[in-house]
Order: C-alpha cells, then sequence, then structure tokens
C-alpha cells in the first residue's frame, strides 16, 4: 500500500482541525447529559474510508495532540484512538454505501473508547470515577448524530486523494 | 473483519507500547514539559482566534437558560422606540461579557483578591468526563501552577499545568478534583469531590455536624487544600444519609462550568481568611429564586 502525499497532509489537517473545533466550538455547546467528539467520529471516518494503518496513524496522531493540549498524561487518548482507528479500519465495509454502517461502527466505537479512556484514568487517578459513567448514553448519541456529516465528508476526501495517488 | 497484515500487527505493538511508555514517563512527573509548551506557544494563537470566533455563539447559547430572568428588563426596554430596542439586542452578546467582568471584579473587590482577568479560549478533550479548560494567560502573566481559578459567582477550579502564554485548568467539577470547604455559619470542615455533570458530593469531616439543604459552602483549610480560602463553591441541594452515620450531601456549584467565559486567576490571596464575607447576602439570593 502505497502512501500518498496528498492523503497525508489532509489527513493531517483534519486531525489538527477536529482537535482545534473540538475544544474550541463543540465543547463549549451547552448540551445536557454530554457532548459529541469531533475527534473521534474523524478517527472512525479515516479508519472506514483508508482502512486499519491510516486509522491507527489519524488515532494516534490526534491523540498525542488532544493529550499534549490537556492536563492528563500524554498517551492516554493517543492508546484509545490509535486502537479504535486500528479496529474499525479492520472491519470489511468496501461494499457499503449506506450510513446505516458507520453510524453503528461510530456508537460501538464511541462506547469503546469511552470505557478504555475510564479505565486508564482509573487507574491514573486515585478518586473514582464511576460516577462519570452515567454521560456514556449522551456521549455516544452526540457521536453518532454527528457521523453523518463527517463520515461521508471524510470517505470523498479520501477517495479525491487516492485518485490523485494512482494518476 | 479483515485480519491484520504482519506489518500492522507490529506497528499497532509499537503504537501500544509507546503509549505506555508515554503515559508512565509522564505520570512520574515533567518529561513532556518541554513538547507540551512547544504545542501551546504554536496552539494558543489558534485556540484564541478560533474561540473569538466561536464565543459569541458559546456565550449566547450559554445565555438562553436566562433569558426569562431578563424578560422585565425587555418589556421596560420595548415602551423605548424600535430602534434603540434592536441596537441593543445586537449589543447584547458583548454587554454579557461586560457583566461578568463587573461580578469578577466585585467577588475580587469584597474578597481582597488580586486576580489576573482570563478568557477560556478552549475547552479540554473530554470524553465526556475530564473537565478542563485552556485560558489564555500563562507564567508571562504571571499564573503559576496551584494558583485558585474563580469567576463572578465563586469557584472555578485550579491551575494544573502553565505554559507561557496559556495555562490548562482543571474545574472544581472533575472527578479528580477535590476541594476543602467550609461551611458557612457553623464552620465545619469538610471535602467537595467533583463528578462530571452530576452535582458536586460534599463529605464533612465531622458527619454529625448537621447539614441542612440551602447550606453554603466556600473554600476552606482542610487537609493539604492549596485554594484561596472563603471563595464561594456552592449550595446543599440534598442530604444523603447514609449507614453509620456518615452524611455526605450534593451540593450544586455557583458556578456554570459548561458555560465558562471570563474568569480570573487569583495571584494574590487575602491576607487574612475572609471567612464568609464573600458569599452574597442571602435574602437576595433567595429573592433570585435560585
Amino acid at each position: 500500500m502505497r502512501v500518498s502525499p496528498l492523503g497525508l497532509t489532509s489527513g493531517a489537517v483534519g486531525v489538527v482541525l477536529a482537535v482545534i473545533l473540538q475544544g474550541t466550538l463543540i465543547a463549549r455547546l451547552p448540551l445536557p447529559g454530554g457532548g459529541p467528539n469531533l475527534v473521534l467520529v474523524l478517527v472512525v471516518g479515516v479508519a472506514l474510508a483508508a482502512g486499519a494503518t491510516a486509522g491507527m496513524a489519524a488515532g494516534f496522531g490526534a491523540g498525542v495532540l488532544a493529550d499534549l493540549l490537556s492536563a492528563h498524561p500524554v498517551g492516554v487518548l493517543a492508546i484509545c484512538f490509535g486502537l479504535v482507528g486500528f479496529m474499525v479500519g479492520l472491519l470489511d465495509t468496501s461494499s457499503e454505501r449506506s450510513i446505516f454502517w458507520p453510524v453503528v461502527v461510530t456508537g460501538v466505537a464511541a462506547a469503546g473508547s469511552f470505557l478504555a479512556y475510564a479505565a486508564v484514568m482509573s487507574l491514573l487517578r486515585s478518586g473514582s470515577t464511576s460516577s462519570t459513567l452515567g454521560v456514556l448514553p449522551g456521549t455516544v448519541l452526540y457521536d453518532v448524530m454527528l457521523t453523518p456529516f463527517v463520515v461521508p465528508v471524510v470517505a470523498v476526501v479520501a477517495r479525491r486523494c487516492d485518485l490523485d495517488a494512482r494518476r | 473483519m479483515k485480519s491484520p497484515t504482519r506489518r500492522q500487527r507490529l506497528a499497532i505493538v509499537v503504537l501500544l507500547v509507546l503509549s505506555a511508555m508515554f503515559v508512565t514517563l509522564d505520570y512520574r512527573g515533567g518529561s513532556f514539559d518541554g513538547v507540551r509548551s512547544g504545542v501551546a506557544t504554536v496552539f494558543g494563537p489558534v485556540q484564541r482566534g478560533f474561540s473569538a470566533t466561536f464565543g459569541p455563539v458559546g456565550r449566547f447559547l450559554g445565555g438562553i437558560p436566562h433569558i426569562g430572568s431578563t424578560h422585565a428588563e425587555i418589556a421596560q426596554l420595548q415602551r423605548r422606540n424600535a430602534d434603540l430596542r434592536r441596537q441593543l439586542r445586537l449589543s447584547g452578546i458583548d454587554s454579557a461579557r461586560s457583566d461578568q467582568l463587573r461580578r469578577l471584579d466585585l467577588l475580587a473587590g469584597t474578597g481582597q483578591l488580586r486576580v489576573v482577568p482570563a478568557v477560556t479560549i478552549s475547552f479540554g478533550p473530554s470524553l465526556g468526563f475530564e473537565w478542563t479548560v485552556t485560558l489564555d494567560v500563562g507564567s508571562n502573566d504571571g499564573v503559576a501552577e496551584g494558583m485558585t481559578v474563580v469567576d463572578g459567582d465563586g469557584l472555578v477550579g485550579r491551575v494544573k499545568r502553565v505554559n507561557d502564554s496559556t495555562s490548562v485548568v482543571v474545574l472544581a467539577v472533575d472527578p479528580g478534583s477535590s476541594v476543602g470547604v467550609r461551611q458557612e455559619g457553623s464552620g465545619s470542615l469538610g471535602l467537595v469531590t467533583g463528578s462530571g455533570l452530576s452535582p458536586l458530593s460534599y463529605d464533612p469531616l465531622d458527619p454529625r455536624g448537621g447539614i441542612s439543604v440551602g447550606d453554603r459552602l466556600v473554600t476552606g483549610p482542610y487537609g493539604g487544600s492549596t485554594y484561596v480560602p472563603g471563595i464561594p463553591v456552592g449550595e446543599v441541594t440534598h442530604v444523603n444519609p447514609g449507614h453509620g452515620g456518615q452524611v455526605t450531601a450534593d451540593v450544586r456549584p455557583y458556578v456554570k462550568m459548561t458555560s465558562l467565559d471570563l474568569v480570573g486567576v487569583v495571584v494574590t490571596g487575602p491576607r487574612t481568611d475572609p471567612r464568609d464575607s464573600m458569599l452574597p447576602r442571602k435574602p437576595k439570593r433567595l429573592a433570585n429564586g435560585d
């Protein structure tokens, strides 16, 4: 598998943009019961469109960047997002055209990464994190709602980059 | 489900080991301070720019729950001419910030605090439960690690990391946050811990001290708490009698953590403990209905 420079660039731009938008716009929305995570949905989109290697790279990169801009140790979100990108990328989605499948995958990925993050943080923290599990359903729901707006866009961009690489 | 190629399998193992190593190094202390401050230097201005663009949106949406309380004001204004009304509506968003600044000034004045005003430029990359914000002030502005952060209504949190021109604050509602507090009046001490979107939870030091709904809490000297004393924290909304006489309570924070905008970092605390003096007068608060 070849790595196209255009694909790499657009992936990096997308990741940086998602991390910044997440902090400055999306986390600011006063939504009840949690909030969407644009970065996670983007990683799922990249993995669905471009496979496990790209998903893993996007997830790891986005995770490290988000870690560096926050208060918890570097590597926590990198593990979670990297694993999500890898596992989603392994799913066989080439024949699928509808939005239903990405929505289901995002829901499962959101719940999985949330629990993985909770597990790592509870190892690092003395306090209990179990009280925070209440926002899990809300978070998953918001991520699912974000999917139809993000995943098709990523798919289009990935197809353009792929065509460009084959030319 | 496709099975991963050899190379992919190797890559994911390498990334996992690398992440685990990062976590260990950073958890033990300071290995990533340089990288963090570099990233903050690059991203600070970008976040500031985005935040300036989107901030009004957040402030507007954050203000929606309060629209009912400005009804009387609007009714009064309607008596004036239509032009004036439209003008006022256009400037409504900016007046929100000047009101925040006025209230922050009032709190700082009452408590004799020296505060550095700051604007929230980014919220933590939370997966729903890490509660941090990034402020547009850093060590260049005199901010240091561990300083207390307030807004016009009370306690916001504590500075966790400081870069040259930005800093990361862990909010009081973060599940890892615990604040030493004192009950108004009785002066009993206790600990308030965060639990995300749910109310704060209050554990009194003396379980038989007596708590009732409506009791107000301020930061106080408890254990190793480094918060500036006397900052209003919140109000007891529910008392949970536990087993063996251990009573805990739910506390509603005064500060709306989901719509933080203008805050202040307390660089110098009061010389003497202000005790309850920074709490607003009770009848006024009751009249407001909150």
